[in-house]
């Protein structure tokens, strides 16, 4: 009884060494223990890694970030035959700094109205401004977010908002480590802000789709909106200031739930061809 | 010793084109993922055994280098390396002859099951329902781009690797 006891338990010892042996039980074992990491995500037990990493890459990331767009100042230019380049890159900054001039003269046109009273805009070029370099991004699918060389070093918090040509939103502070920061992107699903257009104050929420584009979400029936109407933030609720310009307000359109309307957000700025943005430290 | 650091060196290379170069070089149109197709490119030349702490590691300094949940692409990794480990043993590959078949066969399993497992993640992790799902994972198009650029990085680690391997290893 006990020689077959024995021989029963050596029997099972070795199925079990054989099965523990076999790939697809290390491969099991392993997906469950990464399965339950990332269920419980504990971020703060990886946060000095992430930092040093950073802190690592960094100036790695920006000679690589420079040389490439070198290289696509490079390849713009042979596709682009010289000259077309200078001028499409010119246009861009013109039409960029015309749309935010244009939304600040329909800021000031509107000043005594009820209509400032009710957005309450705040003026442009009133906010302490921290320039910071593009590193590296992530904007194909559901990633989007940009990385830039300023950290919590240099004063950074998390939700701080980030701009180019001190008006244009960017996106904001999500992850911020020693010497770098991550910026998540309006078109990221996991950003929501609230806006306002600037032509008739209709309220809603710009949210991220998907990287697919910007939704201007919840807007009441009974507000006007119209294509071409520029959308700017509305503050309300967060620490985003009030008078940022989001972009163009384009395909007007019911929600499914007949309660709201929605319509597309066109940003003005091109994500993918940023080197220099701002974070928009605290208002003057 | 040299095939750790040659390893770790093309880990930091492959981060560094992912994330800061190829980017800024495409404009924003670059769709493939050059750290996947490392780990594939190691796990197709190497095999399982060989591979699996090197998908391990590239998953995990990717996973801090990109801000995303550690975790996720540690898992993608390893489904990656034992996916081409099961049907290379299945299939018997020999990547010689009509081996550029059987990579594009692994480039089109390694993008659908990274592209999935990084929709399904976002869903799950926005909380937004699995009726967002595919919305996060994109159109056909995008994800036919996506294995294109990959097919591409797949080659160009294939051939380095290969080369390495020759002089180093």
């Amino acid at each position: 009884m006990f020689w077959w006891k024995t021989k029963g338990k050596n029997l099972l010892d070795k199925k079990m060494q054989k099965l523990t042996a076999t790939k697809l039980f290390k491969v099991v074992a392993i997906a469950i223990f990464l399965g339950l990491l990332i269920f419980f995500n504990p971020v703060k037990f990886f946060e000095p890694g992430r930092s040093l990493l950073a802190e690592l890459l960094s100036p790695l990331k920006k000679i690589a970030y420079t040389v490439a767009a070198a290289g696509q100042g490079i390849g713009e230019f042979v596709s682009s035959i010289g000259q077309l380049k200078t001028e499409n890159q010119t246009l861009l900054l013109e039409n960029q700094r015309l749309q935010a001039q244009q939304a600040e003269l329909q800021d000031v046109q509107n000043e005594n109205t009820a209509l400032r009273t009710q957005l309450d805009l705040l003026p442009r070029a009133q906010f302490n401004l921290l320039p910071a370099e593009v590193i590296s991004q992530n904007l194909d699918g559901v990633g989007n977010w940009l990385e830039i060389n300023k950290g919590s070093d240099d004063g950074l918090q998390e939700e701080m908002p980030v701009v180019v040509s001190q008006s244009i939103l960017v996106g904001r502070l999500q992850e911020v480590t020693a010497k770098t920061a991550k910026v998540i992107l309006l078109t990221n699903p996991k950003s929501i802000v609230n806006v306002a257009t600037v032509q008739t104050g209709a309220r809603g929420v710009a949210r991220g789709e998907y990287g697919l584009g910007i939704l201007f979400d919840m807007i009441l029936q009974a507000d006007l909106v119209q294509n071409g109407d520029e959308v700017v933030t509305a503050g309300s609720g967060s620490s985003m200031p009030r008078g940022l310009l989001v972009g163009t307000v384009q395909n007007v359109h019911k929600a499914d739930d007949n309660l709201f309307q929605q319509a597309t957000i066109v940003s003005p700025i091109k994500v993918s061809k940023l080197q220099l943005v701002f974070v928009i430290l605290s208002s003057k | 010793m040299p095939k750790k650091i040659i390893y770790a060196s093309l880990i930091l290379l492959a981060l560094l084109l992912q994330l800061s170069f190829l980017p800024m070089l495409t404009a924003g149109s670059m769709a493939g993922d050059a750290v996947l197709m490392l780990v594939l490119a190691l796990a197709v030349l190497n095999g399982f055994e060989a591979s699996l702490k090197w998908a391990l590691v590239a998953g995990f300094l990717y996973d801090l280098a990109s801000y995303a949940t550690v975790g996720q692409h540690m898992l993608i990794f390893l489904l990656v390396a034992y996916g081409v480990s099961f049907f290379s043993r299945r299939l018997s590959v020999e990547v010689k002859g009509t081996g550029l078949l059987f990579l594009l066969g692994f480039v089109v399993l390694a993008t659908f099951l990274s592209t999935i497992l990084t929709a399904g993640f976002s869903v799950f992790s926005i909380a937004g329902g699995l009726k967002f799902l595919p919305q996060a994972f994109g159109s056909f198009s995008f994800f036919l781009l996506q294995t294109i650029c990959n097919l591409g990085l797949l080659l160009f680690w294939y051939q380095i690797l290969r080369k390495l391997n020759r002089i180093f290893l």
